[in-house]
């Protein structure tokens, strides 16, 4: 098991910042997810662990041990592609034991050996005589990783192995992934421009943009406390408003409602996200409306402008009779999509578009009370 | 001779590097000069012949440089029968070197200060010699054994040689007695008498009887085009030979490359007429071709002979031998065979050719001559002018 | 260490090709060019500038530079007549080369779709046979070209025979340019049926998916994936048109003169000056056009990825109902015929034939010869057997040196575009030039620490036909391995493998079409080359078949056709074998 260390890591091309100043770690065994939108750099900064791309300065490090100069067949690193890069020269069995000839099989077995083990747990069993170019797109997806698996690599790099299968295809096989993953406990470091996908399966994900890392953290910190406005557009539906603090105060008022998901975050602790300071409640002006928000001291300071963040999921629809008194608005009703478990509506406020996501079965319409506890909000330094 | 040994060993043990060496740079451009500088990467290919003739060839090797078709045409060449002949008339064996580029090569290795690898060059025409005193900053008069630095042949000292006075008078085209003419022929036109008929002077190709009739060659691919444009020049003069040549272009007259270009598109009925040799008919018959498309005519009764002797290198070591084959090259005897096999005719007056070989040769009234000073001057302004005109058409 | 490729090889093959080019080409050819530029030691312009500022080699451009003014008064009164009255000999000669380069793409492509669509007994055979007419010595085509389309020839009987009247071609520009087509048009079709075989039928048929017609689809998705291809077939017809010679002398004739026949005559009038300005002039052109062809050629590799695993397209067969296309790829056919097999037809009608009818007299000739040559004349089968013997050195040579070349070229660096031009050279420097200099640089040879080297007999030629032919290899494989997906070798390495082993055991099998490619065009040029080896031939021990076939070449055509027949035999079967031993991958 192996701790990859990246350190103040920049990649250019001529003008262009391909990698701006990135470090960050990840601990042995872990899965760790680069997500971000097209271009922002994370497959550069995957292709620079592998050893394809050399930095223009700064390392990465395997147990402490610098990589730089090391050519990517002596770094131990299995790679699976978008388009799996399948040779297809060669048939399943050829594919899954090229590493071998050039490294022992694991454990002492013989390369038929590990070859037919590793295409068993890829649920392959019985295709090694196959032609790569027969088998579906899931099935190749597999045989790539069988064959980044099979000399059994310190470090396995995916870069964005799921983006050409259909849907179903691909939330079944990366509940797979990430079984095969943690029944190896191989270090892994995903590439996916999928922020659902980057959720999903991860351990610890990084969002990235414009070659810079704008925030690491557990998939739940990464949701419920964006460090960033990037971050809080990114990762999931978000509504957000700017605003100004109009008071800051510490101690809980009336009305803190009960625990939310962001209040069971914290106790877990997460020390890459921003140093959590003081806790407060602050009050922030959009517009001509008050909010109530929790948050750190520091980020609130009387008259700074702000971020208020509200996840669509948070909104709670406001009957007369709710006991919430604080954070209440009245939106109008524009149009609503029944997704099933769920009912996604959107709403306009005053010339801003919210989104709310409800369980309720009744589809609201007209214009409508919504509200949401000053934990479940994030403020966002401007 | 050490060094000899040092090609066999290397030739022997590897085939594949037979043609890589490294040999001590010799002091001085004249090099040593022994025979042993036969085994040069020219003549390694005759390695074979030497082993088999050696035996009885004696001590003596004369290297004899020569134009490709003189060893090897498909129809008949004499430089078997020479070798065979000299060989087994004289205590010596015959190598004979055809570097591709023929007397260019030489000149080149001249310039580049490369030993000449050669004792003898058999088959030396005047525009040929013309070039390489050019070339080399020689004359005629300049030229002497050893006086003129850079020089390539030396005069040839004519007491020795056997049957010289029997030579031609009107052949010896150097004054310096540097080449000894051993055979000669004409340049004439060839035609299909059942197409067109003969044309008599060059105005007559002017004529719309003669459009499109006539393909030449270009002057410096060959000796046939060379000769035909001097006899141009000779009929219209320095000054008119280019409106001529213009004219003659208007009229359809296509000028190729070599002569085998022109030959064969002759050959193949593409035109009536070609310039070519007045020997054509002694070829048709030993073919058994139809002569009546092998007829020869001459243009105001006249043709520029094309004349080639023998010369000796300065270089060489061996200029008793070379004398010994020149003498032996110009006797009535082998006159007499090396123009049959040549197809040409014999340089001296005493050479009895074969009758019906004789008939067969047409031989102009008048030769029309261009002296080693004339064509020394003008020769290469008069071909580029030439090539200018045709070219820039 | 097992399956570790020494990281060497690469820096032996890039020190090998490179030591190799510069004795068998740079080093010799620099001493022929330096005499454009030097004068008695000095350096000086002089040679090229007389060139340019001749109406002679530049017509119009040197009116327009001695006198802009009057030159443009007579462009606005007569502009056409004013540019094309006179050419001069370089424009002409790029004139022509233009047109060559047209016709081998017109009567080139229709091929490629032939060989890449449909499917006939005989297909693989007739795409191994594209390559001949490359292995023609000049003279053959000559022969072969007059007796097809000569005023008797056999096309003209044809017509005559359907009452359709006479063509008289020769010594005209057109036949110059259709002779210049028969050389270079196949080259166009094998390299563009390469690359219409290595189209994804998946591109297509999401093409079509989207909503395509099937002439949207082609345009969209077969087109630019063939624009790369065609332009290498035209950029190379073109460039070998216009380096044209003896061809041209043999059925154009002095008028149709291009700067290749201006520069042997210099040089056979020993004139290096000139000619080395004029050489000098012309490689530049040939280069220069290589140059820009390899900057478009690397502005393509964006539009072509994801090579390996694609499905080729089906092909339909060539036989069947008469559909308008079936019409016009028989029409296609009939030119062929015409064009490419008459004159090969010709001349081994030619060759069977005299006077009198049937003979086999000039093949008695050949065995005549094999039986009673002298040892300094050249026989049949010793020719055979150097051909075959020289042409499988220079394959083991080029295609090695030619796949190295063809990687570094895809590697990204700066300049890399002017080292592949460069590396080129050899196809674009005059045959004339290099002759001369593999004369002084390699026969005469070169002084080194006081021994004189020189370098002739098998070990030269071969070198010297693997250098002539290694541009083809890299030509048909540079296309491939850009396009190649770099994430297979990436996969390779990660899973650990060298550089030097991803690239044998991944690249290398990917591209393995575009190598035997390469291979069959290394063994043309081997087998057609004259130049360099009567040059560098330590006599007639290592005289090859088109030697044979020059010096057979008397007054009757005869004996030489024989021989020229014995060629195109001996190279069919090279060929047949070639691909056919390299198609299982045999040749690794």
């Amino acid at each position: 098991m192996t701790r990859i260390t990246v350190e103040g890591l920049n990649k250019r091309y001529g003008a262009t910042r391909a990698l701006d100043g990135i470090s960050f770690a990840v601990e042995e065994g872990d899965f760790f997810t680069l997500v971000g939108p097209s271009g922002c750099g994370k497959t550069t900064l995957l292709r620079t662990i592998a050893g394809f791309e050399t930095p223009t300065n700064g390392e990465v490090r395997f147990d402490g041990t610098s990589m730089a100069g090391v050519p990517p067949e002596d770094r131990g690193v299995g790679v699976v592609f978008q388009n799996y890069a399948l040779f297809g020269h060669m048939s399943v069995a050829e594919n899954v034991g090229y590493g071998l000839r050039f490294a022992d099989p694991p454990g002492g077995a013989s390369r038929d050996e590990r070859v037919e083990e590793l295409l068993a747990l890829v649920d392959l069993a019985g295709m090694g005589e196959r032609s790569p170019t027969e088998l579906s797109g899931g099935q190749q997806q597999r045989v790539a990783l069988a064959r980044a698996l099979a000399p059994a690599p310190r470090v396995l790099l995916l870069d964005e192995p799921m983006s050409a299968l259909d849907a179903g295809l691909r939330e079944r096989l990366r509940v797979e992934l990430a079984s095969i993953q943690s029944e190896l406990g191989v270090t892994t470091v995903y590439v996916t421009h999928d922020q659902e996908e980057a959720l999903a399966v991860s351990d610890r994900v990084a969002v990235m943009s414009e070659g810079r890392i704008e925030q690491v953290g557990t998939p739940r910190s990464v949701y419920h406390q964006p460090a960033t406005r990037f971050v809080a557009e990114f990762v999931g539906d978000n509504n957000l408003f700017e605003g100004r603090v109009a008071e800051s105060e510490g101690g809980s008022g009336d009305e803190t409602e009960g625990t939310s998901e962001e209040q069971r975050e914290r106790g877990s602790g997460s020390t890459e996200s921003r140093e959590m300071g003081e806790m407060t409640t602050a009050t922030i002006e959009v517009g001509e409306t008050r909010f109530r928000a929790r948050t750190t001291a520091e980020t609130v300071g009387a008259g700074k402008r702000v971020l208020l963040c509200v996840r669509p999921e948070d909104l709670r629809i406001e009957t007369g009779a709710s006991e919430t008194r604080v954070n209440r608005f009245r939106a109008h009703v524009e149009s609503s999509e029944f997704l099933g478990e769920t009912t996604r509506v959107r709403l306009d406020w005053g010339e801003r578009s919210i989104l709310l996501r409800t369980t309720t079965s009744a589809v609201p319409e007209g214009t409508i009370e919504l509200g949401f506890a000053p934990a479940d909000a994030r403020v966002i330094g401007g | 001779m050490r060094r000899r040994e040092f090609l066999g060993g290397v030739t022997g043990g590897a085939a594949l590097l037979a043609g890589c060496q490294a040999e001590p740079v010799e002091s001085g451009a004249n090099g040593s000069g022994t025979a042993g500088n036969g085994t040069g990467s020219t003549t390694s290919g005759e390695n074979a012949t030497d082993a088999t003739v050696g035996e009885s060839g004696g001590d003596r090797t004369l290297r004899v440089a020569t134009y490709p078709a003189y060893l090897d045409a498909p129809s008949v060449s004499p430089g078997g029968w020479v070798k065979e002949q000299f060989e087994s008339t004289h205590d010596a064996t015959l190598e004979w070197v055809s570097p591709e580029g023929g007397i260019n090569y030489f000149i080149q290795r001249r310039q580049q200060n490369r030993p000449i690898e050669a004792d003898v060059y058999l088959g030396l025409t005047v525009e040929e010699l013309v070039r390489v005193d050019r070339e080399l900053g020689t004359n005629a008069d300049s030229s002497g054994g050893g006086g003129n630095q850079g020089g390539l042949f030396a005069p040839a000292e004519t007491e020795p040689i056997a049957n010289y006075d029997a030579i031609k008078s009107k052949l010896e085209f150097d004054s310096a007695n540097r080449v000894i003419p051993v055979g000669t022929s004409y340049v004439s036109l060839v035609y299909d008498e059942s197409a067109i008929e003969a044309p008599s002077t060059f105005a007559d190709l002017l004529e719309p009887a003669y459009e499109g009739a006539l393909i030449a060659e270009n002057p410096t691919q060959g000796a046939t085009g060379l000769r035909f444009l001097l006899q141009s020049i000779a009929a219209r003069g320095e000054d008119g030979y280019l409106n001529y040549w213009s004219e003659l272009l208007n009229n359809g007259t296509t000028v190729l490359g070599s002569w085998s270009d022109s030959y064969a598109a002759y050959s193949d009925g593409e035109a009536p007429m070609v310039v070519s040799y007045s020997t054509d008919q002694v070829f048709a018959e030993r073919a058994g071709e139809d002569l009546s498309q092998h007829q020869v005519a001459f243009l105001d009764d006249g043709a520029v002979p094309y004349t080639d002797g023998i010369a000796t290198f300065e270089e060489t070591d061996e200029t008793d031998l070379a004398n010994t084959f020149a003498s032996f090259m110009l006797s009535p005897r082998v006159q007499a065979r090396t123009a049959v096999l040549n197809v040409g005719l014999p340089a001296v007056t005493n050479a009895t050719l074969p009758k019906d070989f004789q008939q067969l040769v047409a031989v102009p009234e008048e030769a029309v001559e261009f002296s080693y000073d004339r064509l020394r001057g003008n020769l290469q302004g008069w071909v580029e002018a030439w090539s200018r005109q045709v070219a820039g058409r | 260490m097992r399956g570790r490729l020494g990281r060497g090889l690469p820096w032996v093959l890039g020190l090998g090709a490179a030591a190799l080019l510069a004795v068998t080409f740079y080093y010799p050819v620099a001493t022929v060019l330096i005499e454009a530029v030097s004068v008695a030691g000095g350096v000086t312009i002089e040679p090229i500038v007389a060139v340019l500022t001749d109406p002679f080699y530049v017509g119009w451009l040197a009116r327009a530079l001695a006198d802009p003014v009057a030159f443009g008064r007579a462009l606005l009164d007569a502009p056409v007549a004013t540019l094309t009255g006179s050419l001069g000999l370089i424009g002409f000669t790029a004139y022509q080369a233009l047109l060559s380069a047209i016709a081998c793409v017109a009567l080139g492509l229709p091929g490629a779709y032939v060989l890449a669509r449909y499917d006939f007994p005989g297909r693989e055979v007739a795409r191994s046979l594209t390559i001949l007419p490359f292995v023609m010595p000049s003279i053959m085509v000559a022969i072969g070209f007059v007796s097809m389309f000569g005023e008797n020839g056999t096309l003209n009987r044809i017509l005559g025979a359907l009452g359709l009247g006479e063509i008289d071609l020769l010594f005209t520009l057109p036949i110059i340019i259709l002779a210049h087509a028969f050389y270079n048009a196949p080259l166009v079709t094998r390299v563009t049926a390469a690359a219409w075989e290595n189209v994804d039928a998946r591109r297509i048929e999401s093409a079509r998916s989207l909503g395509a017609s099937p002439r949207r689809a082609f345009l969209d998705v077969v087109v630019p994936r063939l624009l790369p291809a065609i332009a290498t077939g035209a950029v190379l017809a073109y460039v070998f048109s216009f380096m044209s010679f003896a061809i041209v002398l043999a059925l154009g004739g002095l008028g149709f003169a291009t700067i290749e026949v201006w520069v042997y005559n210099r040089v056979t009038q020993l004139e290096y000056a000139s000619a080395a300005a004029l050489a000098t002039i012309e490689t530049s052109i040939s280069l220069g056009l290589t140059y820009l062809y390899l900057r478009y050629e690397a502005s393509q590799e964006g539009i072509r990825e994801g090579g390996g695993g694609g499905r080729p397209l089906k092909r339909k067969p060539l036989f069947g109902s008469l559909t308008p296309t079936r019409v016009a790829v028989g029409g296609y056919l009939l030119v062929v015929g015409v064009v490419f097999v008459g004159p090969i037809a010709s001349m081994i009608i030619a060759s069977v034939t005299n006077d009198a009818g049937f003979t086999l007299a000039n093949y008695e000739f050949l065995l005549t010869r094999q039986r009673t040559a002298y040892a300094f004349q050249v026989q049949p089968l010793n020719a055979i057997l150097n051909s075959v013997f020289f042409a499988a050195g220079s394959l083991l040579l080029s295609v090695p040196i030619g796949t190295f070349v063809a990687v570094v070229s895809t590697r990204r660096f700066r300049g890399r575009k002017v080292i592949d031009a460069l590396a080129m050279a050899p196809i674009a420097v005059s045959g004339v030039v290099v002759g001369l200099g593999l004369l002084r640089g390699l026969v005469f040879g070169v002084e080194v620490w006081g021994y004189r080297i020189t370098v002739t007999g098998a070990l030269a030629i071969i070198a010297a036909h693997a250098v002539a032919a290694y541009p083809f290899v890299v030509r048909n494989l540079t296309p491939l391995l850009g396009g190649l997906d770099r994430r297979l070798t990436e996969s390779a390495r990660s899973l650990g493998a060298s550089p030097a082993r991803a690239f044998l055991d991944i690249s290398l099998p990917l591209v393995w079409g575009g190598v035997l490619a390469g291979a069959a065009f290394a063994v043309a040029i081997s087998i057609g080359e004259f130049d360099s080896t009567v040059i560098l031939a330590t006599g007639t021990e290592s005289y090859t078949m088109p030697v044979a076939v020059e010096r057979y070449l008397g007054r009757r055509l005869g004996p030489a056709t024989a021989m020229g027949c014995v060629l195109l035999g001996v190279t069919s079967g090279a060929f047949l074998v070639v691909e056919r031993f390299g198609d299982r991958g045999g040749l690794l």
